[in-house]
């Protein structure tokens, strides 16, 4: 089959970039409904607390007040996935937990009306950091779980024989490295409408959402209805980057039961506070290394043991430990790789998914380990990479083996010609000599270098959906099982959908997401979008295809393999038009009758995982990524400019090139906040940081020039070869920058953030 | 909410005569870039009516008069940022200004706000310490009052303004010719929009022979109360500077932070900042090697 590539590999226009830059897409809070009520929440008093008593008597009774919510009135399960409560029952376990939720007139008033729910508590002592919830003697944040271990989340990687491994070793190197929470930062806050549907004694609930299915489901367990009574359809979404979910999940089932209480629409939109108190965060994570190699540079064993911090709900680190875990020794031909990993439970705000889930945290151990590993040894670093960097032949960590046309392993190049293209020697050597004759102001230069498994993997099943439908005109309605918050999905779906069907991209008309429509997709996470999301549209838009070359044999005469569909017309594979799409479309509608609506369905099938060893198939393919970080210090003041990144991908097919290097630099961006100033202070439980002032993201002076270069390959399992890569870019800046602090200082950071204070002094400071 | 009316002055003593009618709930503004943070965080005092006085044009000018410049307290950052009268007068408060938040911010925020919000971290407060600035009052009986910077601030947030004032001008003598040198350094977590950590003003002159003749020295969010560094000073006025004296110079910075606030969780980092940053704005100020 003949296709002209039309819209593979091109910088299209985003399908949705007009109305969002002119101000009319329709985000949740622009979203109203007539009657609609206003929701607040009441927050605990204290992170960690028994309540005594909830007195709502005097709030019911004030202005515009229509109802007040507790967790009595939940007439299905309190308890969501992961343990979250829609409302507190008797223990406040951390700083965001709720304990009513006030429905009134004006948003005014309910803030009023939350005011004055009075309640009565005990304050308890609390775990309020991962060190204290490691320690034997921990209390149970719940009382079930004695020795706070997180349900699922033991994901132990064994590889050869460790104890081998480090036999033949000639030096070792051990240490232990930190992170913290980091905020995903989207611009919308967290917003939506419940309303109730009395014709299905169901609920509609409208909003910003990433996962719809996630939401669906946990309101329909609050709610004690079936899925199918609830509808989830999704606004524009500002941003999300994995964090619209549990918090979405919480406010849209508090809604739920004052909607049910009042029978009237009820809309809750979180402010920048509320949002940082209860909306998910990057997992911290305390990670200890310990890596065994010749003098030659060659490793022969690593053993790590991660711990993460889940806070007091959670039901994202069961997927991200085993992430962690699979990921824990880096893009390397390492033989013996023994890895530990747990999580546990705090007093504290949790982890979920932001960009990256556990990639970042990971790929920051083992890249500071891999650069300390070569400074032991006085290797160049990048000597070093090159020596044990993963390449065709080789098995990586969990036994999957690199092969062309299969898993690409272009690591060794890439490293080559970015380092040529950086001049990654010649500074390592000249900054260092400038270095020694500056005063306070040094040069680091600092490399890094990351695989990462694409799609779900081994985390669940990777099934996406589509549905096409084509109408009288010509013109097609696309649905995806899948969200678009912002990444591009639509333009990228689009852009397979018109290439399949061989129309131009402006007869597609995207929809937003609706549960009543579209079928389930799972989650919109884990670079799947385009991966999976785009095999499911090429799917159903070449079902559609075949129906319409049948029917253009059947007008014409031709037989059907010698014919084609381009440039929205009916041709032959020689270049003749026979007819116009449309007269194609009115033939197929009338006197035809064909189907003009397909379900794309893709399913990668079941992965292959050894349970005690993550021994197995665990993702279908890899993306790529090298870094070569320079960075200016002020030794006076602590403070590190990025100055240059020098960096590349390896991605599949770029299916829109512009739109590939936009999540890449967006997530380099990110990275670049991770490694420099975001922190999630916390005192105790209590989070300091709730809003822009205190909690500091990288503005666009903070953007270094980047030299940014796609690499392409074949991805057989990815439409039109195309690989997921919504995540990998904020993984390399973090380690690249502390490997370039340790080339301009001599000084090695293991913790983030490379604040000003740890970069001065070695340490962070608190109030 | 806390707000209960906001007015528009059209003139000087218009707003005055509405602040004296409001007594004790009026409250001026003028960019607004500290109140609406405020009010998001709802710490504005209850019953409180605004004022604005953005658009009084007596209040938005930059002059120079008999070697002195006079800015109207309602001069916006921009403007300041922008004048060539400013950068020729006094660069450290041209770069002060330039400093400030965002385009945005610097497009809102007033001199006058700066200097009445007294925030630890106002950025061109420093500067205009330095520059030995002076503060033109007017009261609702029509009275001025002149007062000099050093002496308006009263402590953390609190200045010596009185209920019945109103800030209209800022005065210093032009260094415009008069061999003056200056530098200003604002040290801050990004590259932009974040509250500076410390900010560094120093003016300094020197004869031909390069003695020092004048040292003035004003570090922001290094003291509780907004103020000179004198002792400082002192070590190189009227002396042929060395780099010996800068570093002495440096450690008399640090210490006086020590003895008037004492040691606070962030001397730990402030204090070798403040030597390390005072010492290499000097060096380069003198022209020496780091």
């Amino acid at each position: 089959m003949i296709m002209e590539n039309t819209y593979i590999g091109k910088d299209c226009k985003r399908v949705d970039g007009y109305e969002k830059v002119t101000g009319q897409a329709i985000y949740a809070a622009d979203f109203h409904v007539a009657r609609e009520l206003f929701a607040k929440s009441v927050y605990v008093p204290h992170p960690h607390c028994r309540i005594l008593a909830v007195h709502t008597e005097h709030a019911l009774s004030m202005p515009g007040v229509v109802a007040i919510a507790t967790a009595k009135d939940v007439p299905g399960n309190n308890e969501m996935f992961g343990r979250f409560p829609v409302f507190v029952v008797d223990e406040g376990k951390y700083t965001g937990d709720v304990v009513a939720t006030v429905a009134a007139e004006s948003y005014e008033q309910a803030v009023a009306g939350a005011r004055a729910v009075q309640i009565e508590y005990e304050a308890l002592p609390g775990l309020w950091t991962l060190e204290e919830a490691m320690e034997p003697s921990a209390l149970p944040v719940h009382p079930d779980i004695a020795d706070n271990e997180i349900e699922h989340t033991y994901f132990p990687l064994r590889k050869g024989d460790l104890e081998m491994g480090f036999s033949q070793a000639e030096a070792i190197e051990e240490h232990t490295y930190k992170v913290g929470f980091q905020d995903q930062a989207y611009l919308e806050t967290e917003s939506v409408v419940v309303v109730p549907a009395p014709f299905h004694h169901g609920y509609e609930v409208y909003g910003c959402i990433q996962n719809p299915y996630t939401i669906r489901s946990n309101v329909a367990t609050a709610m004690g209805v079936h899925e199918s009574q609830i509808r989830v359809v999704l606004t524009a979404v500002g941003g999300s980057f994995g964090g619209k979910d549990e918090s979405s999940m919480s406010i849209a089932a508090r809604c739920a039961v004052l909607a049910k209480m009042t029978g009237r629409p009820v809309r809750m939109d979180l402010s920048r506070e509320e949002s940082s108190r209860e909306s998910s965060k990057r997992h911290p994570f305390i990670m200890k290394y310990r890596l065994g190699m010749t003098k030659d540079g060659t490793v022969t064993a690593i053993q790590t043991h991660l711990t993460c911090q889940g806070g007091a709900y959670n039901n994202k680190a069961r997927f991200s430990n085993w992430r962690a875990s699979v990921h824990t020794a880096g893009p390397y031909r390492i033989p013996n790789i023994q890895a530990d990993i747990h999580a546990k439970y705090t007093n504290t705000i949790f982890g979920g998914a932001y960009r990256g889930f556990s990639g970042p945290q990971v790929l920051f151990a083992s890249e500071t380990m891999m650069d300390e590993a070569a400074a032991c040894l006085g290797m160049n670093p990048k000597e070093f990479r090159l020596k044990n960097v993963l390449r065709e032949g080789d098995t990586i960590a969990c036994g999957q083996l690199l092969k062309e046309g299969f898993i690409a392993a272009p690591l060794e190049k890439m490293i080559q010609e970015l380092s040529e293209k950086a001049g990654f020697d010649a500074k390592w050597k000249s900054f260092r000599e400038q270095n020694a004759r500056s005063g306070s102001i040094k040069r680091g230069i600092g490399i890094a270098i990351t695989y990462r498994g694409a799609g779900l993997g081994g985390e669940g099943v990777d099934s996406s959906s589509a549905m096409i439908t084509i109408c009288r005109d010509g013109s097609v309605q696309l649905h995806s099982g899948h969200t678009e918050m912002g990444q591009g999905m639509r333009t990228a779906h689009s852009q397979i959908a018109a290439q399949a069907l061989g129309i131009d991209i402006k007869r597609i008309d995207f929809r937003h997401s609706d549960t009543s429509i579209t079928l389930d997709a799972g989650p919109t996470v884990a670079s799947r979008g385009t991966q999976s999301g785009g095999r499911a549209i090429l799917q159903a838009a070449l079902k559609l295809r075949g129906e319409l070359l049948a029917a253009g044999s059947k007008k014409t005469g031709i037989s059907q393999d010698t014919l084609s569909i381009a440039n929205d017309a009916l041709i032959t594979k020689n270049g003749k038009v026979l007819c116009s799409f449309d007269e194609l479309i009115s033939y197929c509608v009338y006197p035809l009758g064909t189907n003009l609506s397909a379900q794309g369905w893709y399913s990668p099938g079941l992965s292959h995982i050894d349970a005690q060893t993550q021994q197995g198939d665990c993702y279908q393919t890899y993306t790529h990524g090298v870094i070569i970080t320079e960075i200016t210090v002020d030794e006076a003041t602590g403070k590190i400019a990025v100055d240059k990144m020098t960096v590349g991908y390896e991605l599949g097919t770029a299916i829109n090139p512009e739109l590939a290097y936009g999540q890449f630099v967006g997530g380099l961006m990110q990275g670049l906040g991770y490694a420099l100033f975001e922190e999630m202070s916390e005192r105790k439980g209590e989070l300091l940081s709730q809003n822009f002032d205190e909690y500091l993201i990288p503005t666009t002076l903070d953007i270094p020039q980047i030299d940014l270069q796609l690499y392409e390959s074949q991805n057989p399992e990815g439409p039109y070869g195309a690989k997921g890569i919504g995540e990998i870019g904020i993984e390399l800046a973090a380690p690249s920058i502390g490997n370039a602090l340790f080339h301009a200082t001599g000084r090695r950071l293991r913790e983030l953030p490379f604040n000003l204070e740890r970069v001065k002094i070695g340490k962070s400071l608190t109030r | 909410m806390a707000i209960q009316g906001f007015l528009l002055a059209k003139s000087i003593p218009e707003a005055l005569h509405v602040l004296e009618k409001l007594s004790p709930n009026g409250k001026f503004v003028c960019g607004g870039t500290d109140i609406m943070v405020a009010m998001h965080g709802d710490t504005l005092p209850q019953q409180c009516t605004l004022i604005d006085i953005s658009s009084i044009d007596e209040l938005h000018f930059i002059r120079k008069d008999d070697g002195c410049i006079e800015i109207g307290a309602a001069t916006s950052m921009a403007c300041l940022a922008e004048s060539d009268l400013v950068a020729k007068s006094s660069h450290i408060l041209q770069q002060a200004a330039h400093s400030v938040g965002s385009p945005q911010i610097r497009n809102r925020a007033s001199i006058g706000g700066n200097i009445i919000t007294a925030a630890q971290c106002a950025d061109t407060i420093p500067a205009l310490l330095a520059l030995n600035a002076r503060l033109v009052l007017l009261n609702t009986r029509n009275e001025k009052r002149v007062i000099p910077v050093a002496d308006f601030f009263t402590g953390p947030k609190l200045t010596a303004i009185a209920p019945n004032e109103l800030l209209v001008a800022v005065r210093f003598p032009s260094l415009e010719g008069e061999n003056y040198q200056g530098s200003y350094y604002k040290l801050i977590r990004r590259a932009a929009v974040a509250k500076s950590r410390l900010n560094f003003a120093i003016i300094m002159r020197r004869d031909q022979d390069g003695v020092v003749q004048d040292l003035r020295i004003s570090i922001g969010s290094a003291l509780s109360i907004p103020g000179r560094f004198m002792a400082a000073e002192a070590v190189m006025i009227g002396e042929l500077p060395t780099v010996a004296m800068a570093k002495e110079v440096a450690e008399r910075c640090s210490r006086q932070v020590v003895e008037q606030t004492g040691r606070r969780w962030s001397s730990a980092y402030k204090l070798p900042v403040i030597e390390d940053v005072m010492y290499r704005q000097l060096i380069q100020l003198l022209g020496f090697e780091e």
